[in-house]
């Protein structure tokens, strides 16, 4: 899988446009445009602090000294480059593909429908924007378990390695994000910027602990939740049986209108949940319908996060999706951003 | 219950179109992967068992939709457990009350619709019996049901009043008239407050019925129609009475007459028109007002100028609920002078020594003293009212059998302490009969002469003779120690009961107080046995102050326990004596009853002609009989008269001897005239109190019907069952829509459909 197999050259210059900024200080290996826990030289000042022998005697504030008749040492802000690592669910559940989700790439490639292309395509557009910004990107999949992962770099060629693992087709077990999550932080460096790309269909107690355990190591975390349009509104009229694509001897014969609400109800409780864990957390949360354009549905999500709308919880899909659509997701959607033009526009 | 299209029956096995199709949708099903299972797992394991049961529901209500469209084109029967089957045949007795009060307020009309209904629904083999309730004593005809109803158009409501225990009666005699086993027995009328036997005799009546029911088998089924539930106005004026003031009309002499109106409407009327038709001529008219609920009078003054029959009659011009008693006749005899005769049995030369004296004197004052004053007087005769002649010995037989056919007969024949009826004793019988037979009036005095056994062999006599009751047997009976009145225990005599107006004869001397009848002793009087198997028909007119009868009457002979001469009694020398007498002779031959009666009672004709000709109120003609005198001597009223029965309708009845059957010897050829006439009572339009009404159904087990519509439909229910195919055709579209509202509706939870609706509750704490 290419990278032009997934974006376009609009796409992807749209992507590289975007500025990802972190909203707390990160440590860096190289400077960059986010601000880091250590003070340094860049033009940002930070603050005055008492003199001290051993201290370079050009960091003194002679202005200061004439003012106070003391001596202040000037010190700076340091800004540094981020180090993100994007955490991908390749469970059994993320390989349900709806027949409104979109059409990643032609069918020559094994790129499809599936809320996993979904996740991968997301990915990789994170990957793309954080390198056009000279910051480092890792990868960790995951399904019961950690899968592949690289750690963060900042070469561009390091693009190819993230599409070299997420092509392929891995995973399939049960997600236990709780779990999964508690392992990742084993090797996640400190004060880095994690985005989870998830279905989210676990535990939203156990991912609510993992979470707070994430933000107690000063990580960022941003939690893209992904879903199909048939499991928000959840379509189907006749009789059917339905196969569990994370545990293949689950299946239930169901009348589908019969459930339809219940289920409905039932997926508005989980998600309140979650969104609920994230808030209590600081994390910023986003639905992101597999029918959204991804870098339409990037685009919103960073032009949101820039401008502080996203603190908890955020829910982005097609405004432009068929009245299937349950008018709760509309509104959430235009409560978000109008439409990705005008987000641009800002 | 039965089906009417049974073939439509297997119609039902069409619910296994559901049914297999529910088990082919339960079999078809499409498979998918799912992603979310952890939710719909979750909404599965909690919803399961509902699910089942919306499933099964479901499933009932498809299945139940063929078989109860099924069952509905079958055209189900619904019949109850005393149903009759519909194919047996059935005797419907059907009784009506065609009494005048049927009238009123379209209550015919509710009665004609329940009866025609009731016999459009009998089948070809089914006969009907109907019977009238002014006609309970007529002979049962089992007609068929087209019969039936062309008998029913000719039933003219305009009878006397209804007795529903009689009817009862007669519906029960029947149903063994009955020619099929299954009968039922249907009484439509309005239930008139005067419909039941006062007191509690008619549920007795109704008891008795009842015992009578169960014993037939099967027993007939007893349903009861009151369409005066219905009734919208009843506003009603009625000429309630009409008698002359005088207790005879004479010809030449005035006579006033008044009529009664009463109003039982609640609304005031105001100059009434009401007017007096003499002999068929209206002759005056007058103007009444009347209050609500009031009673206003009208008089009208008439002067006979004929002798023999007249009628008078006084109608209202007024619009309301009954208009037939608008109207109400009177039938009279007008006579030119009373004739009697004194039959004396002690004659004597001596002055009020014999036996008639007294009473001579007190029906004919004026010639009594014409006779003692001036031997000339005899030619002022006409001053007194009563012209009387005596006779002593057996010469009365012989005039009488002269002048029985002749203007010369006399009203009144008074036998005055006579031994024997006469010397020719069946002779003489038989006389006396043809005299009573055409409408003659006796008056008997006992007294010393008198041989009781004789007498008593006169079946037309009210009372036995019996024993001689003196003053020295109240003696004795004080001795024994027997109440007696301390008045009698003073005077050694018995006293006489005022008779106050107890009595119409007497009741003109009511004004003159009880003070005329004190002094009156009576020293011995005959013991008078009343016969009691029919005590209705004798009326004791004085008695003393023990109660014993002195004088009674019967039909037109009055019998008295004493004499007519001072020797028993101190009656004849009391001032109360003249008018007394007066007073019964005119009561007696003035007297209306022959003339007038009930309608549905019979008229009595006199013996006069062998055959008559009988115009009645509808101008229908019909022939009557005469009986002729048996030879054996024993003759009733009915063997002395003609009886004419068909006297149901109210108005006048002329009666026209036929000319070839008239005796040679007789003189009279005139028109007899009789007035058949609905009491007061019948205008009284309200019903029996619904307890009453609810006892006589309960009581008979029958049900009680209000609407003639109701009554039609549970009889039909009954023979043929109910047909319920619009209930099941609506059961079916209720289940439709059912099932609909089942398959959108109730497999939603309330909080879910509420969360369709609403956005994430999360969405608007999102910043």
């Amino acid at each position: 899988m290419r990278f032009p197999d997934l974006f376009t050259s609009r796409d992807a210059s749209r992507a590289a446009a975007l500025q990802w900024i972190a909203r707390q200080a990160v440590e860096g290996l190289t400077a960059g445009r986010h601000r880091s826990p250590h003070k340094g030289s860049s033009v940002e000042f930070k603050e005055h602090r008492p003199y001290v022998p051993g201290d370079e005697l050009r960091n003194i504030d002679w202005r200061a000294f004439g003012k106070s008749d003391r001596l202040y040492i000037r010190e700076f802000e340091e800004e540094t480059n981020l180090r993100c690592t994007l955490l991908v669910d390749r469970s059994g559940s993320m390989k349900y593909a709806g027949s409104r989700a979109l059409q990643l790439t032609d069918s020559s490639t094994s790129i499809g429908k599936r809320k996993q292309d979904y996740a991968t395509a997301v990915a990789v557009a994170i990957a793309y924007m954080m390198l056009s910004s000279q910051d480092a990107v890792g990868l960790m999949t995951f399904d019961d378990r950690i899968g592949d992962s690289l750690p963060p770099r900042t070469t561009p060629s390091h693009l190819q390695s993230l599409l070299a693992i997420l092509a392929g087709d891995s995973g399939g077990g049960e997600t236990d994000l709780g779990t999964v999550i508690r392992q990742a932080m084993l090797k996640l460096p400190r004060r880095s910027l994690v985005v989870l790309i998830s279905d989210g269909l676990g535990d939203p107690e156990s991912l609510g602990k993992a979470l707070a355990s994430l933000r107690a190591q000063r990580q960022e975390v941003v939690f893209l939740q992904i879903l199909d349009p048939d499991e928000i509104d959840f379509p189907f009229h006749d009789r059917i049986e339905f196969r569990d694509l994370e545990n293949t001897d689950h299946r239930e014969i169901i009348d589908s209108r019969q459930i339809r609400s219940r289920y409905i109800e039932s997926l508005q409780r989980h998600n309140s949940t979650l969104e609920a864990a994230c808030r209590r957390n600081r994390v910023d949360h986003a639905l992101i319908t597999s029918d959204v354009p991804v870098v339409d549905a990037l685009a919103r999500f960073v032009a949101l996060r820039r401008g502080g709308g996203v603190s908890g919880a955020l829910s982005l899909n097609n405004p432009a999706a068929p009245d299937s659509t349950p008018p709760t997701y509309k509104a959430v959607a235009s409560k978000a951003s109008s439409s990705p033009e005008d987000i641009s526009s800002r | 219950m039965n089906f009417l299209n049974l073939g439509l029956l297997a119609g039902t096995l069409a619910f296994v179109v559901p049914l297999a199709i529910h088990l082919l949708f339960r079999s078809r099903y499409r498979s998918m992967d799912w992603g979310a299972m952890f939710l719909l797992q979750d909404v599965v394991a909690k919803n399961r068992r509902r699910m089942q049961w919306h499933q099964w529901i479901l499933l009932a209500l498809r299945c139940a939709i063929p078989i109860l469209l099924a069952l509905a084109m079958a055209r189900p029967l619904l019949s109850s457990a005393r149903a009759l089957p519909g194919s047996e045949p059935l005797t419907l007795i059907l009784c009506l009350d065609d009494s005048r009060s049927m009238q009123a307020s379209g209550r015919l009309d509710r009665v004609l619709q329940a009866t025609n209904g009731l016999i459009e629904n009998l089948s070809r083999g089914d006969e009907v019996i109907v019977i009238r309730t002014s006609r309970l004593a007529a002979s049962f005809q089992r007609s068929a049901p087209r019969d039936a109803l062309a008998e029913l158009t000719e039933v003219q409501f305009a009878g006397p009043p209804a007795d529903y225990t009689n009817a009862l009666t007669a519906c029960l005699d029947a149903c063994k008239e009955a020619s099929h086993p299954n009968r039922r027995i249907v009484i439509c009328g309005d239930f008139q407050s005067n419909g039941l036997a006062a007191g509690n005799r008619w549920i007795d009546a109704v008891e008795d019925a009842q015992v009578r029911l169960e014993r037939m088998t099967p027993t007939p089924r007893v349903d009861l129609l009151n369409v005066s539930q219905m009734d919208d106005v009843l506003d009603n004026v009625v000429v309630e009475s009409l008698l002359p003031n005088a207790p005879a009309v004479l010809k030449d002499r005035a006579v006033s007459f008044t009529a009664k109106i009463r109003n039982d409407s609640d609304r005031p009327i105001s100059r009434l028109t009401g007017r007096w038709i003499y002999n068929g001529q209206s002759v005056q008219t007058t103007n009444v007002d009347i209050e609500p609920r009031g009673m206003a009078a009208a008089s009208f003054t008439l002067t006979p100028e004929t002798s023999g029959d007249h009628t008078l009659a006084f109608a209202i011009e007024h619009t309301d609920a009954i208009v037939s008693d608008n109207r109400r006749r009177l039938g009279f005899h007008a006579s030119p002078q009373i004739r009697v005769w004194l039959v004396d049995g002690n004659p004597s030369d001596e002055p009020l020594q014999s036996e008639t004296d007294f009473l001579r004197l007190a029906l004919s004052p004026f010639a009594f003293a014409s006779v003692n004053q001036n031997s000339q007087a005899s030619t002022n005769p006409r001053s007194d009212l009563v012209s009387s002649r005596v006779f002593t010995g057996s010469r009365w037989s012989n005039e009488l059998s002269r002048a029985i056919n002749t203007t010369d007969r006399p009203d009144v024949i008074v036998f005055a302490n006579v031994k024997q009826v006469g010397s020719r004793r069946d002779t003489d019988n038989d006389l006396l009969d043809r005299y009573l037979g055409m409408d003659g009036k006796i008056v008997f005095f006992d007294g010393d002469q008198v041989d009781s056994k004789s007498w008593n062999d006169q079946s037309w006599l009210p009372a036995k003779i019996d024993r001689l009751i003196t003053a020295s047997d109240v003696q004795a009976i004080i001795e024994n120690e027997t109440t007696v009145s301390a008045e009698i225990q003073e005077n050694l005599g018995f006293t006489i009961e005022p008779p106050r107006g107890r009595q119409s004869v007497w009741g003109s001397l009511q004004d003159a107080g009880d003070g005329i009848w004190e002094e009156v002793r009576v020293g011995r009087y005959r013991r008078l046995l009343i016969d009691d198997s029919n005590p209705a028909t004798t009326t004791v007119l004085l008695r003393t102050s023990d109660q014993a009868a002195l004088a009674i009457r019967r039909s037109n002979v009055i019998q008295f326990a004493i004499g007519c001469d001072a020797e028993w009694s101190t009656l004849p020398l009391r001032a109360v004596y003249l008018p007394m007498m007066q007073q019964l002779i005119l009561d007696l031959v003035g007297s209306l009853e022959s003339m007038n009666v009930v309608a549905g009672q019979p008229m009595l004709v006199p013996g006069t002609a062998s055959s008559w000709t009988v115009v009645s109120p509808d101008g229908s003609t019909s022939t009557l009989q005469t009986n002729p005198p048996s030879d054996s001597g024993a003759t009733t009223d009915d063997q002395r008269s003609g009886v004419f029965s068909e006297t149901q309708l109210a108005g006048i009845y002329r009666f026209r001897p036929d000319s070839e059957s008239q005796p040679d010897d007789s003189t009279s050829s005139q028109t007899l005239l009789r007035v058949a006439e609905i009491p007061a009572e019948e205008s009284d339009l309200r019903s029996l109190e619904s307890s009453q009404i609810e006892t006589f159904a309960n009581r008979l087990n029958a049900r009680l019907f209000d609407s003639p519509e109701s009554l039609i439909e549970a009889t039909a229910t009954d023979r043929f069952g109910q047909e319920i195919w619009r209930p099941m055709m609506f059961l079916v579209l209720l289940v439709l829509i059912t099932e609909l509202l089942w398959q959108q509706f109730a497999g939603r939870p309330k909080s879910a459909a509420t969360a369709w609706k609403a956005p994430f509750a999360s969405a608007g704490s999102r910043q």
